[in-house]
């Protein structure tokens, strides 16, 4: 679905993620490759593998678009315990197909601890927040006073969509007058119903659209 | 037989004389027997109980803990330890009696170890934790004997699989232990002994104490042209009720949900304000504290009038209370019996209860279980068949306390009722899902949760985080997502469900715990909140506690749905001479389908009249067979009497009807895959983790923790679909769901007598007053629907537009 910010013109996927046409740029957010070996580590036993779908996903959004540039705004390894050679070699893989695609990499505070072993990647690290004209893409935290319009993840939006009897919770991309909060990318991770201000625009995520969502 | 002498001299010096039941009960004791006593609460159980085992330890006397009494509450502890005490110390006999539940401290449980009592008073769940213990053998090696409380209320849930399981680990240290359970009247009393005692013993069945007297009584509409035909609430009689309690008599009155309780307190109150500080609410969201406030309140006499839910369903012994009321169908024969039992605990004395109806066809569900009582019909209580969730979770209990042991675990199982079919297949599957993860060994290489000690070739936790974790999770009862509803001054009230209050803004007024409260603000899963003064219709919902009709119940009613109802026609002729008017009034013999159309499409009424379960299951499988021979989306409603597919208008369901529809073949294949289905396995499946340990529902007191093991059951339930489909958990909550939720048994059942009946085809002009229900049912509740997402959103949009169009249109007029 495409939508007009700042002047700009931004398509948004059902994929949850989003495409800046004019400077062949993909945005997506949270990911969290590795969740499911950390999660075993812990004693639950979720089955390795889910990262590839997500890998997969992105590699057809790169072809599909012809993109040059990927900005992950945050949370693309799950935690310190996300480690194995699978996902290691995977990932490995995967960067050396995409090998002329420039790679940025949004860190939160909270991932510093990360840091060393992201640096394998080739991805060019920014802590915390990237100005690209006239846009302000940041991990999460919505900055109070900038002269940008702000893209960010981190809150994995989720709506919730009541028509009578009908109820549905989808995740969704939250559009208010100075911020856009786009959903968690990653196929394991789960979401926070949000509760949209007066002045908001909804995007829900359907199984392969996007639809907007009616106010009350 | 002398050991009995001390208890004769007991029961001498109070002059009482022991029922025969109770003789018998102890001489079975003492000849090394295990069984069942059936007997009613209040006539003498807890003595025909214990005293056997008494006898033998003062006969006998050895160090250690040999005795064992589980209940379902905690709060029936306190009360059972008085009444045990009483021999004890009038007698002075040397015997020591403890309690060990959730609420005993750690230091209590430190002075239990150095210093055993012969007796412990416990629950399942403070039972399993000790045997997660290490020293869980030590304490438990001379456990001569296990007493079940309120069996009939455990056996059929999965407490009562994890109290098998327990068993099963007491027999592995003593081969000749005795189990006695205490059970109330159910129809198959045979099944519930064995349930107990295991496959390798005899059960031996006592039973005593009638039965009383019991009164049943109605509360009546003037007339029934104002009254209901549809509805559970029934405020329509609160008037008549009102004038009919009486202010010096101790009343409880049972409502079947919270929701209506609330209701229910708040219209009394405001009808008698003087009454208010006689009054209380009690029901299972409300904040302990208060709820054993108001048990001691009525105990004392101080409280006359309590409206209540199930949460006062079981033993806790209230002399005081003469009268119950019971507002709307109870559901089930026993729970109406059980109920009316409250009032009058002496034994002898008479049960008397008040029935108020909620709508005009409830009048007739009185009728039936007058029907059901004269018959001496009563429902069965059915135990779970191996519930895969407990045993990992016992398996893991095993684990943290002696040691796993695969061989001395399979054998203990085969002794069990429940888990006794179970495979080695099966048996292999949890200890791989436990040590490995799952099947595939690639899949899991970070998991770790149990590992072998090659030494004693026992299992044990990978971690002592790992053995903690597992204990603060020991149990059954699964919470829902709930918030904490506090003062701002932060004393608790009770809990809602998080759902409600995400609906509310600050400052919105609403009704809980009989007060009306404003609502400040959320933080930390605490609803903060202030008393206020502003009148309110908002009262909380809670999701669950509508039980469907009993078979028993549903039987009796479709025999007395066409049979005279002495001093009852003259009332009920609005009700079913219009049913006979517009359609048929069904008798035994009658399968009746009623076929209506309206701007929506065409509805189609069915009435096997076996709960709502059944229905749900039929509704399913009757819109896949209608479906596969003209393909179309349906929505349903569902009730106790019948339920409702609608499709789109000139459909034609008359004509794609056949005796096909009656076949019992593939039904467990078509009902699983209508979409709904795959909805209700989600959320049987959210239970079936957290109980197999899946899940980590948090630290007591901290309301989420750290974000990295939050991971809700719904993504694991996608994932496993998509990587592990034949994960037995994922099987366990399809079969749970077809077998529990919806009875897939009593849908063969149902389909083999609905085909022997004459099918009665009606169409109607307007909706009948059985169709009525049915029709308001499905504006109020449709999410039921075989629709997938895409069909959803389509409808949605479409529903969007139309609403667009109209204001358009408003505006420009």
């Amino acid at each position: 679905m495409k939508i007009q910010i700042a002047n700009e013109e931004l398509e948004l996927l059902p994929e949850r993620a989003f495409v800046w046409g004019k400077k062949r740029l993909l945005g997506l957010s949270d990911v969290h490759i590795g969740k499911a070996e950390s999660y075993q580590a812990a004693g639950v036993p979720i089955p390795s593998g889910g990262h590839r779908d997500d890998l997969k996903k992105i590699s057809e959004l790169i072809q599909k678009f012809d993109i040059e540039h990927v900005v992950i705004l945050g949370d693309w390894i799950h935690d310190k315990n996300s480690v194995s050679s699978l996902v290691d070699n995977d990932l490995m893989d995967f960067f050396k197909r995409h090998d002329k695609v420039y790679w940025t990499l949004l860190i939160g505070n909270h991932e510093k601890s990360s840091l060393e072993r992201l640096k394998k990647f080739p991805f060019h690290l920014v802590m915390e927040d990237l100005v690209i004209e006239p846009f302000l893409l940041t991990h999460g935290h919505k900055l109070k006073e900038t002269e940008y319009f702000q893209i960010q993840g981190h809150t994995h939006p989720y709506i919730m969509i009541h028509d009578g009897p009908l109820k549905l919770k989808l995740p969704c991309f939250q559009m208010e007058p100075d911020c856009l909060t786009i959903p968690a990318f990653g196929s394991m991770t789960g979401g926070y119903t949000i509760r949209p201000g007066k002045r908001d625009r909804i995007f829900a995520v359907g199984t392969s659209e996007i639809f907007e969502v009616a106010p009350k | 037989m002398k050991e009995l002498n001390p208890v004769h001299a007991f029961f001498k010096h109070r002059k009482w004389k022991p029922f025969p039941f109770q003789e018998e009960a102890w001489r079975a004791f003492l000849n090394g027997e295990s069984g069942l006593l059936h007997i009613p609460t209040g006539s003498g159980k807890t003595y025909a109980a214990t005293m056997g085992p008494f006898a033998k330890f003062l006969a006998n006397p050895r160090k250690g803990l040999k005795a064992i009494y589980i209940t379902p509450l905690r709060a029936l502890t306190r009360d059972l330890e008085r009444a045990l005490l009483e021999p004890i110390q009038q007698e002075k006999w040397p015997l020591k009696i403890v309690s060990r539940t959730g609420d005993t401290t750690p230091a209590e449980k430190k002075k239990q170890l150095k210093d055993p009592a012969d007796l412990m008073l416990t629950t399942p769940e403070s039972l399993a934790v000790l045997i997660s213990q290490a020293d869980a053998e030590e304490i438990l090696k001379n456990i001569q004997v296990v007493i079940l409380d309120e069996w009939h209320e455990l056996m059929s849930s999965k407490r009562g699989s994890l109290i098998e399981l327990n068993l099963s680990y007491l027999r592995s240290l003593n081969p000749d232990l005795q189990v006695w359970a205490m059970s109330a009247s159910i129809s198959n009393l045979d099944e519930a002994a064995r349930v107990a005692v295991g496959r390798a013993v005899e059960p031996r069945i006592i039973s005593g104490g009638s039965d009383r007297d019991l009164l049943l009584d109605i509360l009546l509409p003037k007339s029934i042209d104002r009254f209901p035909w549809a509805g559970h609430l029934g405020l329509a009689l609160k008037e008549d009720l009102v004038n009919d309690l009486d202010p010096e008599v101790s009343t409880l009155i049972f409502t079947n949900t919270r929701s209506q309780a609330e209701r229910w307190f708040e219209t009394i109150l405001s009808l008698k304000p003087d009454m208010e500080p006689f009054m209380a609410l009690h029901h299972s969201s409300l904040e302990r504290e208060e709820r054993e406030a108001v048990e001691e309140a009525v105990k004392e006499g101080s409280l006359k009038w309590v409206v209540c839910t199930s949460s006062l369903d079981l033993g806790v012994d209230f002399q005081p209370v003469e009268r119950v009321v019971q507002i709307g169908s109870p559901k089930m024969v026993a729970r109406m019996v059980q109920r009316a039992g409250r009032s009058a605990h002496r034994p002898g004395g008479k049960s008397r209860l008040l029935f108020v109806p909620t709508n005009s066809w409830e009048i007739l569900e009185l009728e039936a279980v007058k029907q059901a009582l004269k018959k001496g019909r009563v429902e069965p209580r059915r135990p779970l068949k191996k519930p895969i969730d407990v045993l990992l979770q016992h398996m893991m209990t095993l684990a943290c306390g002696p040691g796993l042991r695969m061989d001395e675990l399979w054998l203990a199982l085969k002794e069990t009722y429940s888990f006794s079919e179970i495979s080695e297949e099966e048996l292999k599957w949890c200890r791989q899902f436990l040590t490995r993860g799952g099947e595939t060994l690639q899949a899991y290489p970070q998991f770790h949760k149990l590992i072998n000690d090659e030494e004693t070739g026992r299992y044990v936790p990978a971690s002592p985080r790992i053995a903690s974790h597992h204990r603060m999770s020991i149990g059954t009862i699964v919470s829902r997502e709930s918030v904490y509803v506090s003062y701002t001054n932060r004393s608790r009230i009770g809990s809602v469900e998080e759902s409600f209050i995400s609906k509310l803004k600050k400052g919105d007024v609403f009704q809980f715990a009989g007060k009306k409260l404003e609502f400040v603000m959320l933080k930390d899963m605490t609803a903060y909140v202030r008393a206020s003064k502003q009148k309110t219709n908002v009262i909380p919902s809670w999701d669950g506690g509508r039980f469907p009709i009993s078979e028993t119940l549903g039987q009796a009613l479709r025999e007395v749905l066409t049979v005279k109802h002495p001093g009852l026609d003259k009332l009920l002729e609005p009700l079913l001479g219009t049913q006979r008017k517009l359609s048929v009034l069904p008798s035994e013999e009658d399968f009746l389908i009623e076929e209506w159309t309206s701007k929506e499409g065409e509805h189609l009424f069915i009435y096997p009249f076996e709960g709502r379960s059944v229905h749900e299951g039929l509704a399913q499988l009757w819109a896949y067979r209608f479906a596969q021979r003209k393909p179309s989306t349906f929505s349903f409603a569902v009730n106790d009497y019948g339920f409702e597919i609608v499709g789109p208008v000139d459909y034609g369901f008359k004509d794609l009807f056949d005796d096909e529809f009656f076949s019992e073949e593939g039904i467990n294949e078509e009902i699983g895959q209508s979409l709904q289905i795959g909805q209700l396995a989600q959320r049987q499946f959210r239970e079936i983790s957290q109980i197999a340990g899946l899940v980590f529902s948090g630290f007591p007191g901290a309301h989420k923790t750290g974000k990295q093991l939050q991971i809700s059951s719904s993504l694991l339930y996608e994932v496993f679909k998509k990587h592990e489909p034949h994960n037995l958990l994922m099987k366990q909550s399809l079969d749970e769901v077809l077998h529990n939720a919806l009875e897939a048994g009593r849908i063969r059942k149902t389909l083999k007598r609905l085909s022997s009946l004459k099918q009665n085809w009606v169409n109607l002009e307007t909706p009948s007053p059985l169709a009525f229900p049915l029709v308001v049912e499905n504006l109020a509740v449709s999410n039921l629907s075989n629709e997938s997402l895409e069909a959803k959103i389509a409808r949605l949009k479409k529903s969007w537009e139309k609403k667009n169009e109209d204001t358009n249109r408003e505006r420009r007029t």
